[in-house]
């Protein structure tokens, strides 16, 4: 009897694991079918094809309004990545790049129809950062103007559009603003321009003529780099740029900014905090005293982050009634004061083109060092919170838990503050994220 | 006779785990030096020995030109966590013409701008105070201490300011002013 069952049962997983895989692999094949009609949309220019076009198709310039062959540096030819494509972008710098004015062809076989444009990067002469701040502009190979952007600091702060208008050809400058097809040039600022990822071009901008109707080209960017000079080529692409681990990293790696971390480390025994402000430069700035107790927190379009002390416990210079000394002893964590003017600078930098992501929050202590990051949406930031009603709150929940770290996170998550990440940096460089986890316990993520 | 033995032993423990959970308001000043914070097994800090008493009521000093009339109140708080006895604080602050500085005498308990006890010892408690500037500096811990041979008439204040930055832009006339002061000063009760 008990064999007969068994047996039946055995019957029954068998069959429902062939459904199951069945079941699986066909709707495999339907997703699979998906991809491919998307990704068929885009299609690689071998570098053969890409050779013999251009032996055959003169480039022009614009800028002297004659017809100046530009000559492509076809021993530089390149094959670049697509975001979200497995199809590449086939790039030929042009020979006569320099400093002012780099510029690329581009070619890709869109819906089966070759598609070549000329993209011209002109940095800003006092650009110093690793990403690109200046103008693009996008032509074809007459070098007729198709479209142009502003950028700051990776950033596609505002487009360029042709002005409908008959009037002539005007007087040139500097070359790169004018198109030759007689128009003038409108610049227009760009919707969120705090969501494009850093130094990447969005496939539509560089064909703005495609029909995304139907959607699909939207997912497409290719990283066109910090602006090269000099026939560089390829430059690597700025992958993780929005990682918080990444950009931690950065930082706490980079001399300048290691130094003033040890040196403030060496002042938590003081009686009055300190601090820097960075700007986006680079640039650590010593911050003031703005009264007796309190370091005044200036912010610009640069401003990027600040570094502070919270100092250890300390002799308040009074004793009680039995003659014991009384001790002050500061939270050795983020104030709400703190994560107040760290979402100032995130408001300031969405204003002014900075990427959320550089903006950062950092406090000192002799129980460890600790860093803000931003990681979600701006839309995200609660904007509306009185800071002025958390203190007594704060308070009360630090006192709560012997974990500052934890204290700090349940204050977040009461107040409704998100998309503020917490890392702990370690003495070695090293940093962690601290996190709650669904049961409100602490947990750490050590960055890799 | 070991049933009996284990129930003993279980009704001992429940009750020694009961009483761990409540202590006196004064122990959090130790916890804080100590640990740095109230154990996880400690949810209700009771003033069971009746420290709050010697502060309740109104009290009034003055202090470089200033008058000030302090009015302590109980109130009970409660966290996610923890159940606390503790201390508010509303004041009238004045200068030496009668103008009123500051006036939170009416303010709700939950008002940023009523003082409230973060911590106790057996002789002084700390208030977390937020002035109406507090924006611009003007806020910190106010220590209050109880005084020896006065009858429980006299008690004593001082201000340890906060630190935290002030935004520049939020403050284009600077920092305020502190109402509190940085030095002792003694009021007497009224």
């Amino acid at each position: 009897m008990k064999k007969k069952i068994k047996y039946k049962v055995q019957i029954y997983i068998v069959k429902f694991l062939v459904l199951f895989g069945l079941a699986l692999t066909l709707s495999n094949c339907q997703v699979e079918e998906e991809i491919d009609k998307k990704e068929s949309n885009i299609q690689t220019v071998g570098i053969n094809d890409a050779v013999s076009f251009l032996k055959q198709n003169p480039i022009n310039s614009s800028k002297t309004g004659k017809n100046t062959l530009l000559l492509p540096d076809i021993t530089a030819i390149s094959q670049e990545k697509i975001k979200n494509s497995d199809q590449l972008l086939t790039v030929i710098p042009l020979s006569t790049n320099n400093k002012e004015e780099y510029s690329r062809i581009l070619m890709s076989r869109i819906n089966g129809v070759l598609r070549v444009v000329v993209f011209s990067m002109y940095s800003d002469k006092d650009n110093v950062t690793e990403k690109f701040s200046g103008k693009i502009m996008i032509r074809n190979l007459n070098g007729d103007f198709l479209n142009g952007f502003r950028v700051e600091n990776g950033i596609y702060v505002s487009q360029f559009q042709i002005l409908k208008t008959e009037k002539n050809i005007t007087k040139r400058e500097g070359g790169e603003e004018t198109p030759s097809n007689g128009g003038q040039l409108n610049e227009v600022p760009v919707n969120n321009p705090y969501r494009r990822p850093n130094a990447a071009t969005p496939w539509l901008y560089l064909y703005n003529d495609l029909d995304d109707s139907r959607g699909g080209y939207g997912d497409y960017s290719w990283d066109s780099g910090s602006g090269g000079g000099g026939g560089e080529g390829f430059t690597p692409p700025n992958t993780d740029e929005a990682d918080p681990c990444a950009e931690l990293k950065k930082q706490n790696t980079n001399p300048n900014f290691k130094s003033k971390i040890d040196e403030l480390s060496q002042k938590t025994n003081l009686k009055k905090e300190t601090g820097y402000m960075q700007s986006k430069n680079g640039p650590l700035t010593a911050l003031t005293n703005l009264s007796n107790d309190s370091m005044r927190l200036p912010y610009d379009a640069n401003t990027v982050g600040y570094m502070h002390t919270h100092l250890d416990d300390y002799d308040s210079g009074t004793v009680d009634e039995n003659g014991n000394t009384l001790i002050n002893q500061p939270i050795k964590m983020f104030s709400p004061a703190d994560v107040e003017s760290f979402m100032i600078l995130l408001v300031n930098a969405n204003k002014n083109g900075i990427p959320l992501s550089d903006i950062y929050g950092t406090m000192i202590s002799s129980k460890g060092n600790y860093s803000l990051r931003f990681e979600g949406a701006y839309s995200d930031l609660n904007l509306g919170l009185n800071f002025k009603e958390l203190n007594k709150g704060y308070v009360k929940i630090m006192n709560d838990n012997i974990s500052k770290e934890l204290g700090f996170l349940k204050f977040m998550k009461e107040n409704g503050i998100t998309g503020i990440s917490l890392f702990k940096i370690n003495n070695d460089g090293s940093t962690a994220q601290k996190t709650l986890d669904v049961k409100e316990k602490l947990t750490t993520t050590p960055c890799p | 006779m070991k049933k009996i033995i284990i129930i003993a032993i279980l009704i001992v423990c429940n009750l020694s785990c009961k009483a761990q959970s409540t202590v006196p308001i004064e122990k959090l000043a130790e916890y804080l030096r100590v640990e740095g914070g109230i154990p996880e097994s400690v949810t209700y800090l009771k003033d069971v020995n009746g420290i709050r008493d010697k502060y309740v009521g109104t009290w009034r000093g003055n202090y470089n030109g200033k008058n000030y009339e302090l009015v302590f109140s109980k109130v009970t708080t409660k966290t996610s966590r923890t159940t606390q006895d503790g201390l508010i604080m509303r004041y009238l602050i004045t200068d030496t013409s009668g103008a009123v500085l500051e006036d939170t005498r009416t303010e709700p308990d939950d008002s940023p701008y009523t003082a409230e006890s973060s911590y106790f010892d057996k002789t002084y408690f700390v208030l977390t105070y937020e002035g109406r500037q507090t924006q611009c500096g003007q806020g910190g811990q106010l220590f209050v201490l109880s005084t020896k041979n006065t009858n429980n008439t006299a008690i004593e204040l001082f201000l340890t300011p906060r630190q935290d930055f002030i935004i520049e832009q939020n403050c284009p006339n600077g920092a305020a002013p502190q109402l509190f002061p940085k030095i002792k000063m003694t009021l007497t009760k009224q």
